[in-house]
């Protein structure tokens, strides 16, 4: 288990990161700028918090001014953005460059090893600059983890490949990592549809902090904040002017508007959050909660939704439609229509 | 024209190598240094490494005469425990050489260093290689074009030297004077015939040098 509580200023920015992750990806989710790779690098050893604790399985390897292991002592696997794989040496010899001590021909049975598990037995001669961008990331991952790491660190393991290879990369990289890994992996990333598919749990991070964390289900559907809200794409969040427990449901007002919610477990309400697709867009008035009159301001066309910023008294209000040909006989800018909240979509924030 | 005295061709050709060599050992230490330090002495050494560059030849061998000369306390000390005089001889010439071309290696491959990914040093370091094995095998290599073009600066800038070599080591015949100074030597005593063909000798064989150096740069493996 990876414990880590550091903090570290940089120029203006403060990073005070505090979570544990167990055996398993954790998803780490955020903006630019939120001081994702500042986490990674002091976990490698390559930058020195200010102050804090880094502990893994028992070993500490920072403890403020006190301990501080060189990125050589930790057994950290860490795959760059650009896979820094070294242009002037081979795919094998890069793949053996953590070696060492032992034998010459328990090097090579390694090595071959790794080349099969990364199905590149034949390209072992050539140079990276000659590999695909999904070929230069397996060998940066075998070149990693053939020096059997104790934390393995991917920092946006896809950003440099082509859309349309991620996918079966993705795919291919979950099943390496299955296959021959069992301690904490920890992924940065900024696509929630990634991290949703990678990961079994994840953090989100802003401004150097941790916002949010858990169950990557809970999280990216239940943001508990505004900010959260930001980072796993909820796009209709509203202010909660007031609020209060009713029977069975919660009502909150919000600029006038009277929502009704389920009754849960809420402390504080300070945000109410909605999917953009979960919202309904009707010509007529439905007879469900939440129902409210509303004029279509703006239409934008994607490949595979459309996108309304619809006008609900004073709310602005997103809503994504799916059903193409539909939508687009349907509205036009201007158009009168009813936007209907469903109660069971609605997200309840405490910040 | 009788039989032409070589000497001078040898002398430089053995001066700006043994330079060059000790200019690699030296040099590259320092451009290390200046590439990782971020202090202020290592502004202040880069100014003062930059400076023979700026300054006349005459200037820099009239501070190396000073520094070193038999009355200076350097002077006297390697006379009296090495037996060794640095004024008016080859050794003074190497010296020379040294310090004027020096700056040529160290900006060369500091910038070259430079130029790595941090990336690249910061994935050795996490693969578990130490900051030495790192040096040669991943800084050397990735930063080998800039070092090539700083050896060919420096070895170029300690051939050519006229300037510090003739303060230092003086232009004794057969003993230290290279072949600039054995140029300008013959085209004072009015002997054209012997100026014209150490001129053609001195081309030829910067030329040959040259290109050989280029070779090697050729030789890096394409990245």
């Amino acid at each position: 288990m990876l414990d880590v509580n550091i903090k570290k200023s940089y120029n203006s920015f403060q990073l005070n990161i505090e979570f544990q992750a167990n055996p398993g990806i954790t998803g780490i989710l955020g903006p630019s700028g939120c001081g994702k790779s500042l986490t990674l690098q002091s976990l490698a050893g390559i930058m020195k918090p200010d102050k804090g604790k880094i502990t893994m399985n028992q070993q500490t390897w920072y403890d403020s001014g006190r301990t501080f292991w060189k990125p050589q002592q930790r057994k950290v696997g860490y795959l760059f953005q650009n896979y820094a794989l070294f242009p002037h040496l081979t795919v094998e010899q890069n793949i053996a460059y953590g070696l060492k001590g032992m034998l010459k021909h328990e090097k090579n049975q390694r090595v071959e090893k790794w080349l099969k598990t990364i199905q590149l037995e034949t390209y072992k001669d050539r140079h990276p600059s000659k590999l695909s961008g999904g070929q230069q990331q397996r060998v940066a991952l075998a070149r990693s983890m053939i020096t059997e790491p104790q934390l393995l660190l991917l920092d946006e393991p896809f950003s440099a490949l082509d859309q349309h290879i991620r996918h079966s990369l993705e795919e291919d990289l979950r099943r390496i990592i299955d296959e021959t890994f069992h301690g904490v992996v920890l992924l940065v990333t900024h696509n929630i549809e990634e991290a949703f598919r990678m990961c079994n749990s994840i953090m989100l991070l802003n401004e150097g902090e941790v916002i949010q964390k858990g169950d990557r289900r809970d999280v990216l559907k239940i943001p508990a904040s505004k900010k959260a809200a930001e980072i796993v794409g909820c796009e209709n969040v509203f202010k909660v002017s007031s609020w209060e427990k009713e029977g069975l449901s919660i009502k909150v007002n919000t600029h006038g508007h009277i929502f009704q919610l389920k009754k849960q477990k809420v402390e504080n309400l300070a945000h109410i959050g909605i999917r953009s697709d979960d919202v309904r867009i009707t010509t007529w008035k439905g007879t469900d909660d939440n129902c409210f009159p509303g004029e279509i301001l703006h239409i934008t066309e994607g490949v595979k939704s459309f996108k309304h910023t619809v006008r609900v008294g004073s709310l602005s209000v997103h809503i994504e439609e799916v059903n193409q040909e539909e939508a687009n006989l349907r509205w036009k800018v201007g158009d009168r229509c009813y936007v209907t909240f469903p109660q069971e979509k609605l997200i309840c924030m405490e910040k | 024209m009788g039989e032409i005295n070589l000497f001078p061709l040898f002398l430089s050709l053995r001066v700006s190598l043994t330079a060059t060599i000790l200019a690699i050992i030296i040099g590259l230490p320092i451009a290390y240094y200046l590439n990782r330090s971020k202090s202020r002495l290592s502004d202040i050494v880069d100014t003062i490494i930059t400076l023979p560059i700026v300054l006349p030849p005459t200037v820099l061998g009239y501070y190396l005469l000073v520094l070193l000369g038999r009355n200076s306390p350097i002077g006297r000390f390697l006379e009296e425990y090495f037996g060794m005089t640095i004024v008016f001889t080859p050794t003074g010439a190497v010296i020379a050489a040294l310090v004027v071309s020096i700056p040529f290696m160290i900006k060369s491959s500091k910038t070259a260093f430079a130029s790595i990914q941090p990336e690249f040093i910061h994935s050795a370091e996490i693969l578990g290689r130490t900051k030495l094995n790192i040096f040669f095998t991943i800084m050397m290599p990735l930063a080998w074009r800039g070092i090539v073009a700083g050896i060919t600066l420096t070895f170029a800038r300690a051939l050519g030297d006229f300037g510090a070599t003739l303060m230092i080591a003086g232009s004794i015949p057969n003993e230290t004077m290279t072949m600039p100074i054995a140029i300008y030597d013959a085209l004072l005593a009015g002997d054209r015939a012997l100026a014209n063909t150490l001129v053609l000798i001195m081309t030829f064989v910067s030329l040959t040098i040259l290109y050989f150096i280029n070779r090697l740069e050729k030789r890096v493996i394409q990245g």
